[in-house]
């Protein structure tokens, strides 16, 4: 009989990170002969067919078959008691937990959902008999929390999910000017207000035609939304555009009329829009914090601190020059080629096999 | 980089004269004579107005969650019935969806009340259990004093 190796996450849902790595990795490991479903807790109307609710996993479970638990925010009491009694080989993959302190004043669900799903790590180290995390930084999380060893399971870059055409109307408001881009949740911990000062800088002293677009959801995130607006219009900057949570080919399209990819981010587990700027040809320009060094490896310019006007400077040369421009592009895309499927099947089929 | 104003700027990357780069960035920073006329500068602008609007994280304000909030909705919100065997599925499916939906129309809104009820009690308790960690501070404020 095949062995399976399933997966379970809380909901699946499209243009968030840790889904497109599960429905990725179910895609890699039918490929690798698996036999592989997701199952979830609250089973999306719009991955109906693609997932299973949570209790429908009870036929598959047994000592054999292998349960992918992917771990981000908090497990709620109902699947801890359910993850328990489960007796298939469990492995946590751990896409981080943004710190609950980020939260403070903005949203109480987040803040004590954070809260809990770090506090719920030890529990679930007794649950599961080995840890993976897309991150060295990761990885050490899950040490510290007591797991003996962590290994690391890279994001699949699946370049398909951004094969859509760019709108052609929006590239065309995008062209003639320099516009700088962010791309991810709009949260606290990617401190949105840093590029927005260095925005600032940029506009009022090297290109006063320039645009920041902050793509990202801001679902839930409206008081902190609230502050940046108001920190934008103080500052009088009126071409600072929260384009809130988009389409893929919209977001192809930012990507394509971008010049410059800025995330001024203190706390990422990962950092799948560097991947993306990378295939883009986008320069990456980005603060050097939690596992934003592994995913850039030799690419990009990493910034160890962050002076405000010096940054805008630092934009202002990459854009004039273009030889500095093409060799940070260059090593980018070599650094993109450690996260393309082929690369990382290697590693999960090592990871597999050591079990 | 250590700039005029005293603040550093530091940064890294492969194959790049970063020599180069810094002394570029101090001169064109050097070059401005307008400086920020501002009164407040934008880093202060945008501390005040944090402060302002959302407030600064104090850890004692943190204590351990007595119950999970997500937990206190107890509302069934995402329950789906669907079907993947071709026309013996869907026959079900339909089903199990007139049974779902009837029993829903008679339990939810007692469901939805018992929820509210739930994160209503949440947080008087976790209140009451705030407020009780005060007192006892100072409860054992007022032992050390009084032996002392």
């Amino acid at each position: 009989m095949t062995l399976r190796i399933d997966q379970f996450y809380t909901t699946v849902s499209s243009g968030d990170a840790t889904s497109k790595q599960i429905l990725n990795l179910q895609e890699m490991l039918h490929r690798m002969g698996y036999k592989s479903d997701i199952f979830c807790e609250y089973q999306p109307t719009q991955f109906e067919r693609k997932t299973w609710q949570m209790m429908q996993y009870s036929h598959f479970a047994n000592h054999k078959n292998i349960l992918l638990l992917h771990y981000s925010l908090t497990y709620s009491s109902f699947v801890m008691d359910w993850l328990r009694k489960i007796p298939s080989r469990k492995i946590i993959i751990y896409h981080n937990i943004t710190p609950h302190t980020y939260f403070w004043g903005i949203n109480d669900v987040f803040y004590d959902a954070a809260y809990t799903g770090r506090k719920q790590l030890p529990f679930l180290r007794e649950l599961t008999e080995i840890g993976w995390g897309d991150s060295q930084f990761n990885c050490k999380e899950l040490v510290t929390n007591g797991w003996e060893t962590s290994q690391v399971l890279p994001i699949i870059f699946n370049s398909a999910q951004l094969s859509q055409k760019p709108k052609q109307k929006l590239l065309k408001q995008l062209s003639n000017q320099i516009n700088i881009l962010f791309v991810g949740r709009m949260a606290p911990n990617k401190h949105i207000e840093d590029l927005i000062l260095t925005f600032y800088y940029l506009k009022r002293r090297i290109f006063p035609n320039a645009r920041l677009f902050l793509v990202g959801s801001i679902q839930g995130m409206e008081r902190y939304i609230s502050y940046l607006q108001t920190l934008a219009d103080q500052l009088n900057l009126s071409d600072v555009i929260f384009t809130g949570h988009i389409s893929a080919s919209e977001l192809v399209t930012y990507y394509h009329g971008a010049d410059i990819f800025l995330s001024m981010s203190e706390h990422e587990g990962f950092g799948v829009p560097l991947l993306e700027s990378m295939y883009f040809d986008l320069p990456i320009i980005a603060y050097k914090a939690a596992a934003v060094p592994e995913v850039l490896g030799d690419s990009g310019i990493m910034l160890d601190t962050k002076h405000f006007p010096a940054i805008a400077e630092l934009i202002g040369i990459v854009l004039e020059d273009q030889a500095l421009r093409d060799e940070i592009i260059a090593r980018q895309h070599t650094q993109l080629q450690n996260f393309l499927p082929m690369t990382v099947q290697k590693q999960v089929q090592s990871l597999l096999s050591a079990l | 980089m250590t700039h005029k104003n005293g603040s550093d700027f530091n940064f890294s990357g492969k194959n790049i004269n970063i020599e180069q780069i810094q002394q570029e960035i101090q001169n064109r920073l050097d070059s401005y004579s307008d400086t920020i006329d501002e009164i407040k500068t934008p880093e202060e602008i945008a501390r005040t107005l944090r402060m302002q609007m959302i407030g600064e994280f104090s850890p004692e304000m943190k204590q351990d969650n007595i119950i999970q909030l997500t937990d206190t909705d107890i509302v069934p919100r995402h329950y789906i019935i669907g079907w993947r065997i071709p026309i013996i599925g869907h026959i079900n499916a339909i089903i199990r969806r007139v049974i779902n939906a009837e029993i829903r129309r008679y339990l939810l809104p007692s469901l939805v009340k018992q929820s509210v009820v739930n994160q209503r009690l949440l947080e008087v308790v976790e209140t009451l259990s705030k407020e009780n960690k005060q007192l006892h501070q100072e409860i054992d404020k007022i032992k050390i004093e009084r032996e002392s």
